[in-house]
């Protein structure tokens, strides 16, 4: 397990390589003066190797007002980002107030997620400082679209491997619990913390895998490990432990409600929804309410074996 | 032919369940702790939205 607040940067570069629940990504400068940097957890999922299932390119760009991205808006975030179509191709861009009116970065990708080039705005980095360019939520956003043509799905969970090597995933909104459970397991002999709240599940041989990210929650805690998904727990704060189990439709529903779905995409959804099915018929899921003690360590290894 | 007795299942009245959806978290709209959005990422001072929410 990884506490990663206290890592320093990585060696300033133009190229980066790394792996997120088995997608490798590759990053590539484009210009002399743009090198990379990474802080914090996401240096801990930087590999080595040749090819890679997505490959981007960086490079500055001066982006105006006038230079807006134009196409069909297909879907607002509400926030930092936008979704449009430009001509089949697929244009992130990222806007905030305190930068001005124009994007601080656009990013174009394809439509199989599979290639894409990211202009960053002059104006809105500092010169000549490291920078990587895709930052949060751009990474995650790729990788989730990579994810949702059939390969997997990204869970609001924090996702634990037991001493046994049993696979737990704790699934939550924010506030349920997810880093208060992440805290509570963290030092407990034998158990390997994937994430405290963000762990990507996939299919591999026929079973359901859970692995872990480098978007992590408040305990900072990110591993590139995985495991076999055995339980999910939809996690709650409680006065007391207990589990009520969950019907496979009850089980689907909440599965959605703690998922970062692509909305813009029929087919997205459509393999989100068979993929959760998937997964409820893979695991047991239950409901835990929890007390914030240690008792729902053992109290919850004595259910998962009942 | 030898006539097989027909067993119906009971009618269970379907019920509706209310799930909370929090979309604001689900299309990463919002900053997280140590990689929040933007080129002021992890300082606090890009107010296009709180770390808190995203995590």
């Amino acid at each position: 397990m990884s506490g990663v607040g206290s890592q320093t940067k990585a060696d300033e570069r133009r190229e980066i390589r790394l792996e997120i629940a088995g997608v490798s990504i590759a990053l590539r400068s484009q210009d002399c003066d743009l090198t990379f940097s990474l802080d914090g957890a996401v240096r801990g999922f930087m590999a080595e190797g040749n090819g890679a299932d997505i490959e981007v390119t960086a490079a500055w760009a001066d982006i105006g007002e006038s230079s807006i991205p134009s196409g069909d808006l297909l879907f607002d975030s509400g926030a930092v980002w936008r979704l449009l179509d430009c001509g089949g191709d697929y244009i992130f861009s990222f806007n905030s107030p305190i930068l001005g009116p124009g994007p601080y970065k656009i990013a174009k990708f394809n439509r199989e997620f599979t290639r894409g080039h990211v202009d960053l705005n002059r104006d809105s980095f500092k010169a000549g400082i490291p920078v990587y360019p895709m930052e949060y939520p751009l990474d995650e956003l790729i990788v989730l679209n990579w994810l949702a043509q059939g390969r997997g799905i990204e869970m609001h969970s924090c996702g634990l491997i037991d001493s046994d090597g049993r696979g737990l995933l704790f699934a939550g909104q924010s506030g349920a619990g997810k880093t208060t459970t992440a805290r509570l397991w963290e030092n407990t002999e034998g158990v390997k913390i994937l994430s405290d709240d963000r762990i990507i599940l996939r299919k591999i041989g026929g079973e359901i895998w859970m692995h872990g990210t480098p978007w992590h929650g408040d305990a900072e805690l990110a591993s590139p490990a995985a495991a076999k998904l055995n339980r999910v727990y939809f996690i709650k704060h409680g006065a007391g432990n207990s589990i009520s189990e969950l019907s496979q439709a009850g089980a689907i529903a909440r599965l959605f409600s703690c998922s970062f779905p692509p909305f813009h995409s029929h087919a997205g959804l459509d393999f989100t929804l068979g993929f959760m099915s998937e997964v409820a018929a893979a695991a047991a899921c239950s409901e835990l309410s929890f007390a914030p003690a240690k008792e729902v360590v053992g109290f919850v290894r004595q259910a998962a074996v009942r | 032919m030898e006539e097989k007795e027909i067993q119906k299942k009971p009618y269970i009245k379907p019920e509706i369940t209310e799930i909370e959806l929090r979309p604001e978290e689900a299309v990463l709209g919002s900053c997280k702790t140590a990689a929040s959005a933007g080129p002021g990422a992890g300082r606090c001072n890009f107010p296009s939205a709180c770390s808190s929410l995203g995590s």
